[in-house]
Formats: structure tokens, sequence, C-alpha cells
């Protein structure tokens, strides 16, 4: 347990020496003051409140879920893998005592780990800009929830693109397929609307099932049992790869 | 190992796919509530311009500033799917004002009448037969694309409808909170309030607040009724939305709405009875009668120095017209000093065609058979145009693009 | 005597139809065993195969009684290993590299250092790698190797890079670490006047076979160098 707590730490640590995470940190404010002051001009100039009552967190919520935040994952995971791999630096990890299937693991949960702390910074900012836009957010625990409910099929996607870095063999080409995956799951999801429930790309903006007066807790069981499905799907085959490969 | 390896992972793909499959195809099956609603309003489509006889469909419409009435609006439209025919009477209170009025339309003819004044109008469709009167909306070209477009928007919110069933009967209820509403559809139904529905001009005749910032919609509810037979029975609904005015006070703009479909197989859809009414005619499109029995004209102009001279006319006459066949002659008549080498002159006798847009006949001219176009032109005078070619798109265009003349031919009282 | 390494029929085949065929061979508890072999036999792929980077075809890999393939933790529990060049993380400094490694066995930043030290390091500790050159490299892939006191340890060309200085440096370190701590060692070199200054045993891989194992005494008996025997054992079996 102590190799497997290392090896976390090891991954984390790996993660926030570099530069793409001050990157992270300073787009994530950008973005979100950015659509604070477009929200702002739209109801100083066109006087129209875009995000009503509904808080400014769970608006920003809803663009940067198809935007910055699968957009970070993906550098952050293809870092993680590919680019261990492609330098080589991989074989100091899988050389030292902590079996690969640990070494997966850490890697897996330092992707989840950053996923959650992208979120919660974002809300955390989002809540600060809020104030100066709607004043103080009336349902803070459905904000709270949202984020959190976000999480899931953020980290879906996580493993997906864990498991294409395990397939391809560069950067950029694991960056490229990442995009275009969830590109044309997301489309797929717009043509076969009926099917979509198939497609966990469909799930990223599930978080709005709570948010009524009514809520399906039904359809909210079925869509993380999907979730879940999908997790232990690309963990079984991402983490046989990773353990299959020769470096 | 090694096996048990590729068994784990095996496993976890088994597992995986599994919970997701039967997840998903439960997901499939149930389908939200609102695409069971999406599929009740396509069957109440489908039954009700198919299946049934005829049936009565009733509107009601109130807008309300700050649960006030400002608007209210009923509608009723009985439908005979058999014999085409349809009914539709509406009464507004507007601000006060009541309006009325009502309109009978069958495949024939469609008769409306002026709430004002009494009178009636009778326009007599020449196109006979050709559109039904009553059509499936989903069977629309292009349905099938706005309604991808429309699934995409509702998103996630597809499962705010609920669906409960009692006695064979599905109630649909849907309750969207202003947190739910996508920031788009938000934006646009905001912006759609400020400057379509209500400008600055229209609030203050209707003497109500103009909202002019903080303008966001709180929400909206729906509540649709499916009976036993798939037939949506009743729909209501409502949704509201805030803004501030210029002293800063907030105001609630809402819109209520019902419709129901009922009687049906029980509709009769009856002509109304004329007699002794205020009744005037109209016609769609040109119909050549004996009335046009007569001679037309139009000015030989040329331009000279700075000034227009007449050369001469142009004449085309009709002498008779009969079940629709046209006979007379088209000549040109010159004055001194103005002789052309050739005069463009022949006689024809030749039915007149009703097309979709215009009406077309043939003439022989310089032993060339041609096409032209003939339609009135204000009440009296004619628009012909000679040696026209028919476009494969239904239209038409003038072979001789030199033509320095304006096609009417005014209608010559002797 | 205890049997630090075993390896028993190992096989790789690769595509271009190279690679290891039935190798066997033990390696006693406290041995520096020496890989000797020219570019190309397969001594990478070997190591590769013992530090569990690949799995073999067939055979099997034994340190300190665990098997490689199927108990990795337990046999790279105390082996410390450098395979190929070494590739750092470019950029972490040579301490926070360390520091990745230092994790897995609760070693204290002063052992670091120390092991620095040792490798003649410590003062480009807080450089960033990306500036190292090959030599350095290396070094540090050795400070890190070392660093948890391994009973084993497992060099891959460990003077790869190095100028004359270093190469006698690391050498007495391997001595050192040899007489001092017992330390087994298993290194791979293409350098044959290397090999018969540090290593008590020689295996000979040619063409992904092992030709011969033999103690450095006994064969500096029959020999009057180590490069003799080398070539008279090639020569033998083409």
């Amino acid at each position: 347990m102590s190799d497997f707590r290392a090896a976390y730490i090891n991954e984390l640590y790996k993660i926030s020496k570099k530069k793409k995470i001050t990157v992270t940190i300073i787009l994530s404010v950008l973005a979100v003051i950015l659509t604070g002051i477009v929200v702002y001009a739209i109801n100083r100039f066109a006087g129209i409140r875009i995000t009503g009552y509904s808080e400014f967190p769970t608006l920003a919520l809803s663009v940067f879920s198809y935007t910055l935040i699968p957009l970070f994952t993906a550098f952050v995971c293809i870092d993680m893998f590919s680019s261990e791999f492609v330098e080589q630096t991989i074989k100091i990890t899988l050389t030292g005592p902590a079996s690969r299937f640990k070494v997966f693991t850490a890697k897996v949960l330092a992707a989840a780990t950053f996923i959650a702390a992208n979120l919660l910074f974002v809300m955390l900012i989002t809540l600060i800009v809020s104030l100066f836009i709607n004043g103080i957010p009336t349902d803070l625990f459905k904000i709270i929830l949202s984020y959190i409910f976000e999480f899931f099929p953020i980290f879906v996607f996580a493993l997906m693109i864990i498991l294409i870095c395990n397939i391809t063999k560069g950067t950029v080409s694991a960056f490229m397929i990442s995009i275009l995956v969830f590109l044309l799951l997301n489309g797929l999801g717009i043509v076969f609307s009926a099917y979509k429930s198939f497609l966990f790309t469909s799930a990223f903006d599930w978080y709005k099932l709570f948010l009524g007066s009514y809520i399906n807790f039904h359809k909210i069981f079925r869509v993380f049992v999907i979730l879940c499905g999908y997790g232990i799907m690309l963990f079984g085959i991402s983490n046989y790869l990773f353990d299959k490969k020769e470096l | 190992m090694k096996l048990s390896k590729k068994m784990t992972a095996l496993c976890a793909c088994v597992v995986g796919v599994a919970l997701l499959t039967t997840s998903a195809f439960a997901d499939v099956l149930i389908g939200s509530g609102y695409y069971n609603l999406k599929n009740a309003a396509k069957t109440t489509a489908a039954k009700l311009t198919n299946e049934t006889d005829n049936f009565t469909i009733d509107i009601a419409a109130t807008v309300k500033v700050d649960d006030k009435a400002i608007v209210e609006s009923t509608g009723q439209t009985k439908c005979d799917v058999k014999n085409q025919a349809t009914e539709e009477s509406f009464k507004t209170v507007d601000n006060g004002k009541t309006e009325d009025g009502y309109t009978y339309s069958d495949k024939e003819e469609s008769i409306s009448r002026d709430g004002n004044t009494g009178v009636y109008y009778i326009y007599k469709k020449t196109n006979t037969g050709k559109d039904s009167v009553i059509e499936n909306p989903f069977n629309v070209k292009g349905a099938d694309d706005v309604e991808k477009i429309i699934d995409a928007f509702v998103g996630s919110l597809q499962d705010t409808v609920q669906v409960e069933e009692t006695d064979g009967k599905k109630m649909y209820t849907g309750n969207l909170s202003d947190a739910q509403i996508p920031p788009l559809v938000n934006a646009i139904s905001s912006y759609a309030l400020k400057y379509g529905i209500l400008d600055k001009n229209r609030s203050e005749d209707m003497g109500i607040p103009y909202p002019e910032t903080n303008i966001y919609v709180l929400g909206a509810s729906g509540k649709a009724i499916e009976g036993k037979d798939g037939i949506i029975e009743s729909v209501i609904g409502s949704a509201s939305a805030s803004g501030t005015d210029e002293n800063g006070a907030a105001h609630t703009y809402s819109v209520e709405f019902s419709v129901s479909i009922t009687d049906i197989n029980n509709t009769t859809v009856a002509k109304p009875d004329l007699e002794g009414e205020d009744v005037e005619y109209s016609t769609s499109g040109f119909e050549l009668s004996e009335k046009y029995v007569g001679k037309y004209k139009n000015d030989i102009v040329k331009q000279e120095d700075n000034s227009f001279v007449k050369c001469g006319e142009r004449i085309f006459e009709i002498t008779s017209v009969e079940n629709g066949v046209m006979a007379g002659k088209y000549y040109e008549v010159y004055n001194n000093g103005y002789q052309p080498n050739t005069k463009r002159e022949f006689e024809f006798s030749t039915k007149v065609t009703k097309g979709d847009y215009f009406n077309s006949f043939t003439y022989t001219e310089n032993g060339e058979e041609k096409t032209g176009i003939i339609e009135e032109s204000g009440k009296q005078n004619l628009m012909v145009s000679l040696d026209i070619e028919m476009n494969d798109d239904g239209g038409y265009r003038t072979k001789d693009s030199s033509k320095n003349f304006d096609e009417t031919f005014i209608r010559v009282f002797e | 005597m205890d049997k630090a390494i075993m390896i028993e029929n190992l096989s790789k085949t690769y595509k271009n139809n190279r690679g290891i065929h039935d190798i066997n061979l033990e390696v006693n508890s406290g041995e520096i065993f020496g890989f000797l072999g020219p570019n190309g036999a397969g001594k990478t792929t070997a190591m590769k195969i013992m530090t569990g980077l690949m799995k073999p075809d067939k055979g099997d890999v034994k340190i300190n009684g665990y098997s490689i393939t199927e108990s990795y933790e337990k046999a790279m529990k105390n082996v410390g290993c450098i395979i190929e060049s070494v590739m750092l993380h470019q950029y972490l400094s040579g301490f926070e590299n360390m520091k990745l490694r230092a994790r897995y066995f609760d070693v204290s930043d002063s052992r670091i250092d120390e092991c620095l030290e040792i490798t003649g390091m410590l003062k480009f500790k807080n450089e960033k790698t990306k500036n190292y050159s090959l030599g350095m490299r290396q070094r540090l892939g050795l400070s890190m190797a070392i660093l948890s006191d391994p009973q084993i340890l497992i060099l891959d060309e460990p003077l790869n890079g190095l100028d004359v200085e270093g190469m006698v440096e690391i050498r007495n370190l391997i001595l050192k670490l040899s007489r001092e701590t017992g330390t087994t060692f298993f290194i791979s070199s293409h350098l044959i006047h290397d090999v018969e200054l540090t290593c008590n045993k020689i295996g000979i891989l040619y063409e992904g076979k092992l030709l011969n194992i033999d103690s450095t005494d006994n064969i500096l008996k029959n020999y009057s160098s180590l490069e003799n025997y080398y070539l008279s054992e090639v020569d033998s079996n083409v």
C-alpha cells in the first residue's frame, strides 16, 4: 500500500510540476472572468440576464464541461501516459518497486484527483465571480451537487483518453484521436438521439437532472450505472494494455 | 498468472459492457418522458389526419403582466378530414377591445367573415384538389431536421418530463426551473420578449410596463393528457419571464395556453348560410372569362432627342372566350413616318391553360408554334407576354430579352 | 550459496527474428556478474525482461527466488537498475527526479544528497535535468539505483557516456559497494577491459545465445587476457 501511495503522490507531484498546471489555472480564471464579463455586459447593454436566478456557477459549468475541463483532462492524461511512453521516462516508474497495476491505478487516481481539483477550482472561482453579477447564490447545495456529478462523466472521458494513449504511439496522435472521439461521440448523440443513452458523452450535462423541481431518480440511477459500466470496461482494457506494454 | 490477467481484463470488459448495455437498453426502452410525449404528439397528428373522420381543436391563450390578464384569446377549429373542410373561429380581448373572426374553407372555396363589418368574403380556389386542407405537420419536408435540432437543444432536459399512467390515460407533466433553462434558450427568449413580442411602442399602447433590464426566463411548465387511443386530448402550458422597468420595478410577464382535442368523429363542419348576408367574391389567380372580350392596346414609344414619341400601337384583341378557349389576334399599327420593315401580326384560337402561378396559351406566328402568358393587370387590363420559354422550376422567361415594352395592354373602351 | 539471480530458459524473439534464445544462468549473492557481448547481442533485451519492462516468450527470471513475471513486487523489492540510457523527467531537477524514487522507500532527503555526493552530482542537484549531459544523466541514474541500498544492482552499460575519470570512479564505486555491503551486481557491457577489471564472473552473449559462463580467475588462468578468451569463445561458436 505504501508503494501505491508513493506512486500516487509521485503522479500528483509530476502534474503539479508541469507548466501546464499554471496554464490551466490561469486559463480557468480568465475563462470564468470572461464569461462573467459577457454575462454582465449582456445584461447591462441588452437588458438580458443570461443566468436568470440560475446561478452563474451552473451556467459556467454548462459551458466548461464541454470545453476547458475535457481539454485540460486530455492534456493531463496524455502527459501521464503518452508523453512518458515517448520520452521513456516511464521506465523509471516501471522499474520501481510498485507493480504495473499499482502504477496504472495511481495514474488513474491522479487523473481523477486532477479532474476533481479542476472542477472545485472552477466552482470556487465562479462563486466568487457570481458575487459580482448575481449576488450571493441562493442554492449553494445544488451548485455543489452539480459540480460533484460532473466529475463522473469527465472521469469516464479521462479513462477513454487513457485507453487511447495506450493504443496510440505518439502524443499528437493521442490528442487528435481524443478530440475526434469526443466530437464523434457528441455528433452521434445528436444524429442518433434516440440511442444516445449508449454514449457517455450524453451524460456530460446530466447534473441538470437534479436542478428541477422534479427529480427522476430512476434515470439518474440508470445514467450512473451506464457511467460505471463504461468506467469498469475502459479501466479493464487500459490496465490490460498498460500491463502488456513492452518498453 | 498471465492467463488470469487476461481473464481479469476480459471480466472487467464483460461486466462493464453488461452494465452499460443493459442500463442503456433499459434507458432507450423506457425512453424519456420527452420522447414518449413526442411520440404521442406524432401519433396524435398521424391518427387525426389519417384515421379519424373529424375532430375539434379548442385553443385558449392568455398573456398576463403581474398576474393581470392583458390579452385573452380563444379559438376553435373544427376539422372534417373526410371531406377536407375546416371551420375556424377566434375571439380576442386585447386590453378591453374585442375582436372576432370566422373562416370556413374546403377544397373549392374559403369563406371568411370580418368580425368588425360582418361582411363575408368568399374566395374561390382555382387550384382545386391539389393541396389538402388538413396535413400532418410531422410529414412536412424538413420536419426531421427540425426535430433533431430541438432534441439536441433539449438535451438532458428530456428527463424533466414526468409520465404518470392512470386508467389507461397517460399524464405528462414538466416543470423547468430557471436554473435548468439552457443559457442560449434563455437569452433568445429574453431577447424575443424585449425586442420581438413587446417593443416599447407596443407596451405603451397596451399600457403595460416595458422590461428594460434584468430580463430572464423564470420557468416553464406544461401538462399533457394522452387518452387510451394514444391521442393527446389536452395540453396546458405556461411560461413566464421577469424584467425590470425603467423605474427599477420588477414585473412578471407570463403566457398561459391550453389546447384540447374533442369531439373526435363527432364534429360537423358546415358551410355557413350566406342567405341575406353581405358577401364579396374574389378568386385566386386569373380566370379568363367573357368579360375580357375586347381590344387592348400597348403604345409603341421611341425616344427622339430628349422626348418620347409615340410611333404606334400594339393591339391584342380577344374576340371570343368560350370554355376556356380564347380567340383573337395580335397586330401592330404604326403612325406615318414610323413604318417598320416588318409588322408583327398573328391570329390565335387557343385553349388557355391554368398553371400553378400563371395562365399560358399557344399561338402560331410565322409558322412557328410559340407560348404566351396572359394575366390580369389591375382590374380590366391584361398583361401579355409573348414568345416565352417555360423553366423547370415552374417559372418562365421571355426568349427575346431585347424587347422594350412593358407587356401591359390597356383595355380600349369604344 | 544464495542464488541472487536465476535465469531459466529465457527466450524472446522479435519480429525481425532477433532476440535471445534459451538463456540459462545463475548469479550468486555478492558476485559481480559481467554480461559481455557486442552491440545488438541481446543484452538489453535480457535485462529488460529481468526488470519487468518486457515479458519473455518463454522461461522466467527469479530474483531472490521470486519470479519477475509472477511476483514482480517481491522480486524487485531489493533491486536497483539502469536500463538502456537513463531517461529523466526533464521538467524536474536532479533532486526532484531522485525524490520520485525516494518516496517508494521512505528515504530521507539527506540520503538523496549522500547518493548524489557518491556519484558526484550533488552540485547539480537543483538544475533541471533537460540541461544534463549523457554522462550526468548516467550518474544520476546510478544515484537513483543505489538510493534504496539495494541488495542487487542491474546495470545496463553503466559507463555509457562517461569520461575516463568517470569510468574509474564508477568502477571503484561498484567494487566498494560489493566489498562493503556485499551487493550483487549484474552488469552488461561491451567494454572487455572494463569487465575484466570489475567483474568476478563473466557470461558471453553472442547473437542472442549465451556462450559460456566462468569466473574471471579461471578465465585468466587459461588465457592471457579476457579479450583472447572472448575471441576464442566467439570463434568456436560461429
